[in-house]
């Protein structure tokens, strides 16, 4: 079963680069066949076997980009590194005049311009796989390429592949600021995507960032660290993983997750809950590793209170806020799920207790069974025990809500409107993903 | 195959600040590219081409293993008479231009916008298309034309303005970013005032994005690094402004034309070079030009500080809080106008070296509440990071503002046109060219512009802000 990566724009090259790396890393090749199971998800065999590649494997992705840079360099870096991938010749598609950080540009300018080479690249990724088990799309929210040009990609491949899962994993921007007209950007991206992708994982750059700063010790993140960071909690949900009861069971393993069938049918059951959210542990500098002893009820009992608090850190948890059904002060305060999905790995995942983290009290009473629980005995990043929890629920929306107020204010005041209005997205279009924003908002705040 | 930009020189101050411009570019790509090979971050600026064939053909970047041949510019150089052009041919610089790419004329433009615009615009049409359409032959994918001009005189500013124009009908697709150089208190031209506003105007319209500079701005600013290199013996002048820069009285301008060109440098660096957050010119445009017509980007550059002090920089965390700090400051920018009593519109900030986006949030968090920024963008800042810092500095800062400052500016440029034009002193020598009818169309372009700017600029909501209802799940 094959996943096909979609890396976009600047930052889906990147973080798609980090990704590959960290999968490539944790895999475990059975030397017997030659072959392991996670290795053919992500990465296949080259085509034609050529002496200089040195026998890398190929990373079943497209890279599509507006400028040339960036897709170069990462190209290059793969070839020539000492890691067991590489990209394919050809996969990827950049041209050279970039799209200015206008969503408009990239959607209604360069998407149907380029639509069909990158379809045909992706179809051509595609038909390489046996059992195609969905697409993977990398891309920011802030820019121009990724957001815009992104969309219309995604739009496209939900046409050309009307039953595959494509799942979205999105990077949102730094609340602070780093792209002016992010908040237009981000909110018309999420509300077209909302419509054509199955699940979105957003991830946040203020977290990531403090999760290098307070957490992994690094008092000056890169992106390079950041996308590391995301690149792991993406890896820790995508790893192989078999299922298990949630009080933990000793028989046999059950039947393992498929990607990415499962997590659709368990999480996004409903079109209108399609915002997922990724919080993994632990996450602590390498050289601590040695020197911290792991148990599973520490890890689980932290993992849970970032759930009910709906924080994206393990750190400054608030620990006053409890699960109780007949407090209804603290159930308002507690992040409520429509479902989620545990992932545990290490020494002894398959018997830990779960049992926390199915109190119906933070589940939306009319989910039946939202909790899934899943492991795998290898080890993750080194770590002895690790867990990681992707759940929809309702931290997403309180990111929007801010974004949402300073995208209004902006449209009031009807600035940038004549950058966007250039390319073809008028005031209606606005105030329509305006409109259906306010709805997924809605309807996370009802869960 | 990189996006390629044309620089387009006009009159003698625009000429004086491309010569420079050359000088500087050159350094900064022969300091980076030891090898001496054709690679794709010289494409921006240069052509490779091989003399040996008649007529000289472009050799192509191909994998980049190309060597250097001979380089020629991606310029047109324009000016109404000989000297300064000439003097560039037979200079150092002489083998960049082809005899293609320079136009000239022998009277020049006597201070007279309608001269420039009027007369030998229309004159020499077909020849400016000529010399402007064969460098964007050359070229894979144009991005950008960057002008440079200064708006006192009458070429620079009369057919700066008309190329504006021509640029804008012929090759719609690519941006006009315009230097400017506005004309400063004791300007000795005397009709400054209405080239200037003239110009303005035209600016307003044609333009994408304008950066003004003043003289004032630039002298003082090379004051400051001689007042600092003094400190430091026989050091040379600054890296900023060049070398055999300052040396000698006559030579000022070159220091001013320096810091003025390593704004273009910094500005362009992210389009040749790669890094971490790359910010291209046409995202210049987006995230810093809110209304179409409010395009006029306040430049600011730190550090200006003479190499010892500058070696003093590297590794040093608070000096890099240092150079944040500066480009906030007063001194230096490139225009004498206050920002922080006016409103920003929105910032820009580009860093070149070895940075990471911890160090430029961590700074933005700590300067912003001290600014006024508007109310429909509270957070505009727009971040850049180039990997290749510039020559001899380990790191160097540009900020773009739009600010509502540079209506000060704009405001006395009105005041000494308005002086003028009552007394209509020197309007024959205009009406020549042109009918009277223009000027008063100028004024009131002009004064569009500085209402619009001070109506967007207010700080407090004008219109309550409306918040769309949820319409509940009517898409299922």
């Amino acid at each position: 079963m094959s996943v096909v990566t979609l890396q976009l724009g600047q930052c889906g090259t990147q973080i798609g680069h980090a990704l590959f790396d960290t999968l490539a890393r944790e895999t475990e090749v059975d030397q017997a066949s030659g072959k392991s199971p996670l290795f053919d998800t992500f990465f296949r065999q080259p085509d034609e076997q050529r002496t200089d590649t040195k026998n890398k494997r190929h990373a079943r992705s497209v890279l599509v980009d507006m400028e040339p840079k960036v897709v170069d360099r990462a190209i290059v870096s793969a070839a020539s590194s000492s890691t067991k991938w590489c990209y394919a010749p050809g996969c990827c598609f950049s041209q050279q005049s970039g799209s200015g950080n206008n969503w408009a540009r990239g959607y209604n300018s360069y998407g149907p311009t380029h639509v069909n080479n990158v379809c045909d690249l992706v179809r051509r990724e595609a038909e390489r796989a046996d059992y195609l088990g969905g697409f993977l799309m990398l891309q920011s929210m802030a820019g121009g390429t990724g957001a815009g040009l992104g969309t219309y990609i995604a739009e496209a491949i939900r046409d050309s592949f009307p039953s595959s899962f494509l799942m979205n994993h999105c990077i949102w921007p730094y609340q602070s600021g780093e792209v002016i007209v992010q908040n237009y950007n981000s909110l018309l991206t999420l509300a077209h995507l909302a419509e054509v992708s199955d699940g979105i994982m957003l991830v946040e750059n203020s977290a990531l960032h403090s999760t290098c700063q307070r957490l992994l010790n690094i008092e000056r993140p890169s992106f390079t660290d950041m996308n590391a960071v995301a690149a792991r909690a993406l890896s820790s949900a995508l790893l192989p993983a078999s299922y298990r009861p949630i009080t933990g069971g000793t028989g046999q393993s059950g039947r393992p997750v498929t990607l990415f069938g499962d997590i659709v049918e368990k999480l996004c059951c409903h079109p209108a809950y399609r915002l997922l959210s990724l919080r993994s542990l632990p996450q602590m500098p390498a050289g601590s590793i040695d020197f911290t002893t792991f148990t599973w009820p520490a890890i689980l009992r932290r993992l849970h209170q970032m759930q009910i608090t709906g924080s994206l850190l393990e750190e400054g948890l608030r620990w006053d806020v409890k699960v109780n059904s007949s407090d209804s002060v603290q159930g308002r305060q507690v992040n409520k799920s429509l479902a989620a999905m545990l992932v545990l790995r290490g020494q002894g995942a398959r018997q830990a207790d779960a049992s926390m983290f199915s109190h119906p009290g933070l589940y939306t009473p009319w989910a039946i069974q939202p909790l899934s629980v899943a492991s795998s005995p290898n080890r993750f990043a080194k770590f002895e025990m690790s867990a990681s929890l992707l759940s929809n629920d309702q931290s997403c929306a309180n990111l929007i809500r801010s974004m949402q107020d300073k995208a209004y204010s902006m449209f009031d005041a009807g600035a940038y409107l004549h950058q966007y209005q250039q390319f073809g997205i008028e005031k209606q279009d606005f105030e329509g993903c305006f409109a259906r924003i306010e709805d997924i908002y809605a309807s996370y705040k009802a869960l | 195959m990189p996006r390629e930009l044309i620089t387009i020189q006009v009159g003698q101050c625009g000429n004086q600040i491309g010569h420079r411009f050359w000088e500087l570019a050159l350094r900064e790509h022969a300091t980076c590219n030891p090898t001496g090979l054709f690679d794709e971050a010289m494409s921006s600026f240069f052509r490779n081409v091989d003399n040996r064939s008649n007529p000289p053909r472009d050799i192509p970047i191909g994998d980049g293993t190309a060597p250097i041949s001979n380089l020629k510019a991606r310029a047109v150089l324009v000016d109404m008479e000989e000297g300064v052009v000439n003097e560039m041919r037979k200079g150092r610089l002489g083998d960049l231009f082809d005899a293609q790419q320079l136009l000239t004329d022998v009277s020049g433009s006597g201070n007279n916008w309608a001269h420039g615009h009027h007369l030998y615009g229309p004159q020499y049409r077909d020849n400016l298309l000529d010399s402007i359409r064969r460098p964007v032959e050359a070229c894979e994918s144009l991005q950008s034309f960057l002008l440079l001009q200064s708006l006192g005189g009458g070429t620079g500013s009369g057919l700066g303005c008309y190329i504006l124009n021509l640029l804008e009908d012929e090759f719609p697709e690519a941006y006009r970013f315009a230097t400017s150089v506005f004309p400063s208190e004791d300007d000795d031209v005397i009709t400054s005032p209405y080239n200037a506003l003239l110009s303005l105007a035209e600016l307003t319209e044609h333009a994408d994005a304008v950066f003004p500079l003043e003289n004032q701005a630039l002298m003082d600013m090379c004051s400051l690094i001689q007042a600092r290199s003094n400190q430091a013996n026989n050091q040379p002048a600054s890296l900023l402004s060049g070398p055999n820069a300052g040396k000698s009285r006559g030579k000022a301008f070159d220091s001013m034309n320096g810091i003025a060109a390593n704004m273009l440098l910094h500005l362009t660096s992210s389009v040749r070079f790669e890094g971490p957050l790359n910010v291209d010119l046409n995202e210049i445009t987006t995230n810093l030009v809110p209304f179409p017509r409010l395009h006029f980007l306040l430049a600011s550059l730190s550090p200006l500080a003479a190499p010892r002090d500058v070696a003093k920089l590297a590794g040093a965390p608070r000096a890099v809080d240092q150079v944040f700090t500066e480009v906030f400051s007063r001194e230096h920018q490139l225009m004498k106008v206050d920002p922080r009593k006016a409103t920003y519109l929105a910032c820009c900030l580009l860093m070149r070296g070895k940075m990471s986006i911890a160090d430029m949030n961590r700074n933005v968090m700590r300067l912003r509440p001290n600014l006024r920024m508007v109310h429909w963008n509270p957070d505009g800042f727009k971040l850049g990071i180039c990997s290749k810092p510039p020559v001899g500095v380990p790191f160097s800062l540009l900020g773009l503002v739009n600010n509502s400052c540079v209506v000060t500016s704009f405001r006395t440029m009105q005041d000494r046109f308005a002086r003028l034009y009552k007394r209509k002193v020197y309007l024959h020598h205009y009406l020549q060219y042109m009918e009277e009818g223009a000027f008063a169309h100028a004024s009131e372009t002009v004064q569009g512009l500085v209402h619009e700017y001070t109506e967007r600029a207010s700080v407090y909501p004008v219109v309550p802000e409306r918040r769309l209802r949820s319409m509940g799940m009517h898409f299922l």
